[in-house]
């Protein structure tokens, strides 16, 4: 299924590249050059796979038009006042490697697209890499509501890089 | 002073790094300890202290045995990631003190990094913590390990 289909996910990640667009937010490895040509073909891809652990989470995809060289970019963003910072990671990978953009966030509530996980009975399905799984309710899983996301990004609104030194 | 990655340049068959508890990256040009040894300072020690170490051992300064050993691991327990991409087999070594949330990021953005520097995505890497080793791969990590 097209990722756009994701209705959650594609609010963030339109949430998202408008944050950066508004507030000059670039990557930090290869930079990108049309924020909404790369977003729309995150959107018009083949959603794979979503895994989280706390603090990261993960999406694969299947481009809808191959690349034959991979792009990486890394849009690092935080605080002014402190180093934390969150990332949205975006890995294309070539011919038919799958892709997948990662999101990292400080903090105890889960990004708002985790809704579109929830089940026709309400509940988020947990599988653990052990291989047991369990069901949660949402509300007990304290995922940020659009408006909380909202006001992280204006929180989170300077552009952050990696730092690379290189040892004589 | 804050830099942004630089992609260019020639890319040697060995690599060594440090990433610094707050993410740096720290290239290399020579073996860990000497790092240790040239820029105390910047890993919060005492050159004098360093010195005791390898007295205290009976070993020459700089030399790579226990006490390289004692003082590495005590900057692991400090949030110091040693990296080492060795050529035969081709496969990183990776020591972390512990896998949480925040080294987890840190991480992942080092592993995009040497993606981005022209590593494969499915290079082998030993992760070596205090709680025990693992091999994943450079993908897997810039993914945040799951």
């Amino acid at each position: 299924m097209e990722l756009r289909k994701y209705k959650n996910i594609t609010r963030f990640l339109v949430t998202l590249f408008n944050f950066f667009k508004e507030n000059e937010i670039g990557s930090s490895l290869q930079p990108v050059e049309d924020y909404d040509i790369l977003l729309e073909r995150i959107l018009e891809s083949k959603f794979l796979n979503f895994h989280y652990n706390p603090g990261i989470y993960s999406i694969d995809f299947r481009l809808r038009k191959k690349v034959e060289k991979s792009e990486v970019y890394m849009l690092i963003f935080g605080e002014g006042s402190s180093d934390k910072s969150a990332h949205l990671l975006i890995d294309l990978g070539e011919r038919d490697l799958t892709s997948f953009i990662s999101f990292s966030i400080h903090g105890e509530k889960h990004p708002p697209f985790l809704m579109d996980f929830v089940d026709e009975h309400g509940k988020l399905k947990i599988e653990y890499t052990d291989g047991s799984a369990e069901e949660q309710n949402p509300d007990g899983f304290d995922i940020m509501t659009f408006e909380e996301f909202a006001l992280f990004l204006a929180e989170y609104n300077r552009q952050k890089n990696i730092k690379w030194i290189e040892v004589d | 002073m804050e830099k942004s990655v630089k992609i260019s340049g020639p890319r040697s068959d060995i690599e060594g790094y440090w990433v610094s508890p707050a993410g740096e990256i720290h290239l290399l040009k020579t073996k860990h300890i000497d790092m240790v040894f040239d820029t105390p300072e910047l890993f919060g020690l005492d050159i004098e202290y360093i010195k005791a170490v390898f007295d205290r051992h009976g070993e020459e300064y700089r030399t790579e045995a226990n006490a390289r050993r004692e003082i590495l691991i005590m900057l692991f327990e400090k949030g110091w990631i040693r990296a080492r991409r060795y050529r035969r087999p081709a496969r990183w070594t990776i020591n972390v003190y512990s896998l949480n949330s925040e080294t987890k990021i840190i991480l992942a953005r080092f592993a995009a990094v040497m993606i981005r520097r022209g590593h494969s995505p499915y290079d082998e890497v030993k992760l070596d913590t205090h709680q025990g080793q693992s091999m994943v791969t450079l993908k897997e990590i810039s993914q945040g390990l799951h």
